[in-house]
């Protein structure tokens, strides 16, 4: 809009440094160890450089799940000692590229796991974390199973884009209220991508019904620019894989308000707001996925 | 036959004695201002006897005026903005009725008064905070885009604070966007904005006159806890025909006005359309944008019928939209949106006798929000809205000399349309926010007040007004656990009561006159609000909701103090003010930490948290009325304050709009018969806002943590506005002017938002973290408007 002629400017803002809050960002998923990240927050202009990376990260802290009863400690675990799993779901999870892993990130990369412990369906997780006198703690759940009905694609609204699909998805809700989603798309041999705007869903007003609906290809999180004749589209040929995991409602949240902040940053009509953690006493998330699988070849 | 006449002379004498000792006894000299050519009524006229110019008075909406002095020989003088003075000799010796016709003055586009004197001088009501702003006043003011704006000028008053750079939203001594409550004719206008509030919702030609009150406001008015903003509708001409209206650079303004019947009825229509779009098409054909798809419009119109001296009906109305279109280029999502507001007032005047007048209105107000938009198969409408009936009986009783009382009755019947969406498939499947259903109420307001001249120097105006708000069925009050899941609801029957809140609210003031030239106000005020709007975006939303007081939200109070001292200098050549104030406001309300809006099948209401809020100030005015040169200055130094126990960890935070010094200049020069200047200039200390103080990752992105809640302040704000208005030579019975303007002549980069921009992965050390400065309009931005009047 003509009137809207707005600009931009750079600025330099002298920010108090805040208080150092603990970060959490864990998952666990049926059939798959807990991986715990624990950092530190850093004050918003802390330089970038691999020390900083390395100094963020909480060391020697008593972290536990305890599930049906039984607890388990987990233990921490340098990048060099990582196993092929462990990377595997890091990269899955939490959506780091496995160079982060290597020596060559300039880095060691620290998470906390156990061997003794694997995700179960329908199972609920309590995770408590003690580190010099403070305690987080969080309860998350592996949601039963909530999988999609079917994918399809439908062309290109315009009929000269022929190249391009728009993926689609027919979904049917259980009749219970409260079932909530993230997705994830993988294009042949890229990493999975959660949605880029919006990543979950949940069926407040879906309940119980069956919807078709266009599905977003997933995109890198951070880009300078979204190409937008592309944003959403898959091509003619590829293989696509969505992992659709069924999540519950704290971690709905956190997605949901995380990625609303981050859309309306710096918009003028955006709402400011922050993420809603579901962890006690920290920031971040525990979040379960119940997780399906399903893929489509385009042709 | 001696004695008799002695006798006579004795009693003549002594009658002359006991007349003069009742000269204390005061007549009263009431009756109507109007426009001598056209008959119609002026609203805002002043009136003073030269002899006594402590004894003052100012018409009310239907052009009535009531005097009360002791019996003599006075110079009454008339004064309206745009007429020439009026003198006239009045001899008072009984009650009295009195025709008063104001000659225009010329009536010349370039010739009109560049700033209004405040009627009467501000040391003689008892009123504070209160101000009259004739619409002529603001036309020589630069105003963006050339579009003459009340709001704006509004905004330049001490003790109101603009809502951001080229924004009309206006905060009143640390109240909220909802909390100030503007009328136009008596219908309330819920969304006052156009264009996400760059212009507001009032074509200046179709404006007689506009009054702000700041919070010490009378018996009458209610509903709303920090201002009232009255806005009268012209009426048309009684006797000949007329036409206005102006070109500028992105709208264009036309009036007609005339008589029906002449001296009998009348009738004005105004329309003002922007064309952006229509401007904008042709050169943007076949780019990427394909045009502006988005205009908005107003229609005022206003029917006026004398039946006789003491029976005047009007019927009036607006109407007025913002409608456009947003779409991907490839077409995968087109969307619709329109909003805006309508109105009707049917208004009956009646004048039982010199002592007593009657003011009937019934009102019909609407505001709707619509948003449709058609993607991967659904069509989704979002709608939000409020519709009000009202009628309102108010009558005015000068049972004495000493006294004038004011007394009526209100009620208003509110449906208040939640935010609601519903979606349908192309195969017929169908979606919709379903628990989220119209609200309704009814409102209720007994009011009395009076104005007691105590002595000849104190002046005590005592009101009362006993509010009563009642919530009523169709409604189901759901409750939710934890998991957003409803476990509970009881449903309440169509009309069946669901909660009701009742509120006395006092209204005090009183003025002491220390001389004739100055004067002491204090009030005390208290006031309910029923009707809330809560936001969280940078500027109010066209897509906000109104939400009423009701089993879910307690209603808004506010109890305000304030004090002043007010001069008049050199015969109401200068008159200045200084006025502290403090303000207490309970149940007050914003989103809770970390709200989002998405798609919610909730009402709204369970998103807020409530508080206290607290604001003081001092308030400094000084204007010069008359002269070539006119103006005034303007100074605010206040603080305003939230308490909320479940945001910023229960500490007290600055509000958004608490602003420690605000300064409004405002100038205008008449250089000759053909050139006039104006002027503006602000500053305002930065606006509060919170900021990411640190950072973290998740998904190997950036996340912010932020610090206290609008404990960061943004740089200041400060601009300059010209504006230059060239008369142009009578020709064929159309006078018309040319006005250029200059919006923020140095170029000032105001600031809109602050925020820290990231991109880049953050394990991969290409992330750039870089603090912005969001500025709206920060160039010179010049505009040309052609005025014409035709007669």
């Amino acid at each position: 809009m003509l009137l809207l002629s707005s600009c931009e400017e750079n600025l330099s803002l002298d920010i108090p440094a805040g208080e150092e809050r603990l970060v959490v960002e864990g998952h666990i998923e049926q059939e798959t160890p807990p991986i715990v990240i624990l950092t530190r927050s850093v004050p918003v202009f802390t330089e970038v450089s691999p020390k900083a990376f390395e100094d963020a990260f909480v060391h020697n802290a008593q972290v536990i799940v305890t599930t049906g009863g039984q607890s388990y400690t987990l233990q921490e675990v340098a990048s060099p000692a990582f196993s092929e799993e462990l990377k595997e779901l890091l990269t899955l999870q939490f959506g780091l590229r496995k160079e982060f892993f290597d020596t060559a990130a300039g880095f060691p990369f620290y998470v906390y796991t156990t061997e003794e412990l694997r995700g179960v369906v329908g199972q609920s997780y309590s995770l408590r974390i003690s580190h010099e006198g403070r305690v987080l703690t969080s309860t998350t759940t592996i949601p039963q199973l909530n999988p999609i009905d079917s994918l399809w694609t439908m062309p290109h609204p315009l009929p000269e884009q022929d190249s391009l699909r728009i993926l689609y998805y027919q979904y049917s809700d259980p009749d219970t209220i409260g079932n909530s989603v993230r997705y994830f798309t993988k294009r042949n041999q890229e990493p999975f991508y959660p949605g880029l705007f919006g990543s979950v869903f949940n069926d407040e007003l879906i309940n119980g019904g069956t919807i078709s609906f266009p599905l977003d290809r997933g995109e890198p999180r951070g880009q300078e620019e979204v190409d937008e004749d592309l944003y959403g589209y898959f091509g003619r040929g590829d293989t696509v894989t969505v992992r659709w995991a069924a999540i519950d409602l704290p971690h709905y949240r956190f997605w949901f308000s995380l990625e609303s902040e981050q859309n309306s940053n710096g918009s003028p009509i955006g709402s400011p707001n922050t993420t809603r953690s579901n962890i006690n006493g920290g920031m971040g998330i525990w979040g379960g996925y119940g997780v399906t699988y399903h893929t489509i070849i385009i042709k | 036959m001696r004695i008799s006449f002695y006798t006579l002379f004795l009693i003549s004498f002594l009658w002359l004695l006991s007349s003069s000792a009742s000269a204390q006894e005061k007549y009263t000299l009431s009756g109507r201002v109007v426009d001598d050519q056209t008959g119609e009524a002026l609203v805002g006229a002043s009136l003073f006897f030269q002899e006594a110019p402590n004894v003052g008075a100012v018409t009310d909406v239907l052009g009535n005026y009531t005097l009360s002095a002791p019996a003599g020989a006075y110079t009454l003088i008339v004064r309206y903005i745009g007429y020439n003075e009026l003198k006239q000799s009045v001899v008072l010796k009984q009650n009295s009725q009195l025709l008063l016709g104001l000659r225009p003055a010329t009536y010349d586009v370039q010739e009109v008064e560049i700033v209004a004197e405040r009627q009467p001088p501000l040391t003689e009501t008892a009123a504070m905070g209160q101000l009259v702003l004739p619409m002529e006043t603001l036309k020589t003011l630069p105003v963006l885009f050339g579009e003459t704006d009340i709001l704006k000028t509004v905004q330049l008053m001490p003790g109101v604070q603009s809502g951001g750079e080229g924004n009309t939203g206006f905060y009143v001594r640390g109240g909220g966007a909802d909390q100030n409550l503007v009328l136009l004719d008596n219908a309330t206008v819920y969304n006052p904005g156009h264009l996400l509030n760059f212009f507001s919702v009032f074509n200046s030609d179709a404006i007689e006159n506009t009054t702000l009150i700041k919070g010490n406001m009378p018996a009458r008015f209610g509903g709303r806890l920090s201002s009232v903003l009255d806005v009268e509708m012209k009426e048309g001409s009684l006797s000949d025909y007329s036409a206005e209206g102006g070109i500028g650079l992105i709208a264009s303004r036309l009036t007609l006005q005339g008589p029906i019947a002449k001296d009998k009825a009348s009738f004005v229509a105004s329309g003002r359309r922007t064309y952006i779009d229509v401007l904008a098409n042709p050169f943007l054909k076949g780019t990427e944008q394909g045009g502006v798809p988005y205009h908005f419009y107003d229609l005022n119109g206003k029917l006026t019928y004398v039946i006789s001296d003491k029976d005047r009906l009007s019927l009036s109305g607006y109407y007025g939209r913002d409608v456009g279109q947003l779409k991907l280029s490839d077409g995968r999502f087109v969307s619709d949106f329109q909003w805006g507001n309508a109105s009707a007032t049917a208004r009956w005047s009646h004048i039982f006798s010199d002592k007593l007048f009657m003011n009937t209105s019934a009102v019909l107000s609407n505001y709707g929000f619509q948003f449709s938009w058609e993607f991967g198969g659904y069509t989704t409408i979002v709608d939000t809205g409020v519709r009000d009936y009202s009628l309102h009986v108010d009558f005015n009783y000068l049972p004495t000399v000493r006294h004038a009382i004011q007394y009526g009755v209100q009620y208003t019947n509110h449906k208040l349309r939640p935010r609601t969406g519903e979606a349908e498939g192309v195969e017929g499947d169908q979606f919709s926010t379903d628990r989220i259903n119209p609200k309704f109420a009814h409102q209720t307001a007994l009011y009395i007040s009076d104005d007691w001249n105590v002595t000849d120097r104190l002046l005590v105006s005592l009101g009362l007004r006993s509010s009563h708000f009642m919530q009523v069925g169709p409604f189901s009050l759901y409750e939710f656990n934890e998991n957003q899941i409803a476990t509970d609801s009881i449903r309440y029957g169509s009309g069946e009561k669901v909660k009701s809140f009742h509120a006395l609210e006092p209204r005090v003031s009183f003025r002491y006159e220390l001389n004739k030239e100055a004067s002491v106000k204090a009030a005390f005020t208290q006031s309910a609000q029923y009707l809330h709007l809560v936001s969280n975006a940078y500027t109010t939303l066209p897509l906000d909701v109104w939400v009423p007081s009701s089993a879910l939200v307690q209603p808004q109070r506010a109890t305000q103090y304030a004090l002043g001292y007010f001069r008049s200098i050199d015969n109401n050549q200068y008159e200045g003010s200084a006025e502290v104030y403090y303000k207490d406001l309970r149940n007050q309300l914003e989103y809770r930490e970390g709200y989002s809006p998405g798609p919610s099948n909730r009402d709204l209401e369970y998103e807020f948290v409530t508080g206290s809020g607290k604001s003081y100030g001092i308030e400094l005015f000084l204007r010069k009325n008359y002269g070539n040169l006119q103006g005034w200055i303007g100074y605010t130094l206040s603080r305003t304050t939230r308490t909320f126990p479940d945001l910023n960890e229960g500490k007290s935070f600055p509000a958004r709009f608490d602003r420690r010094h605000d300064l409004s200049v405002v100038a205008s020069y008449k250089l000759n018969d053909r050139w006039t200047f104006g002027g503006t200039f602000v500053y305002g200390t930065g606006q509060t806002t919170t900021l990411p103080v640190r950072r973290y990752l998740i998904e190997g992105n950036v996340n912010y943590q932020y610090g206290d809640r609008n404990s960061f302040r943004m740089e200041p704000t400060h601009r300059l506005d010209l504006a230059a208005t060239l008369g142009v030579a009578k020709r064929r019975n159309i006078e018309s002017s040319w006005t250029f303007s200059v919006y923020n002549v140095y170029g000032r980069r105001n600031p809109f938002l602050y925020y820290i921009d990231n991109n880049g992965e953050g394990y991969s050390q290409n992330i750039n973290l870089q603090a912005k400065k969001v500025s709206i309009i920060p160039f010179p931005l010049p505009s040309v408007t052609w005025n014409f009047s035709w007669k």
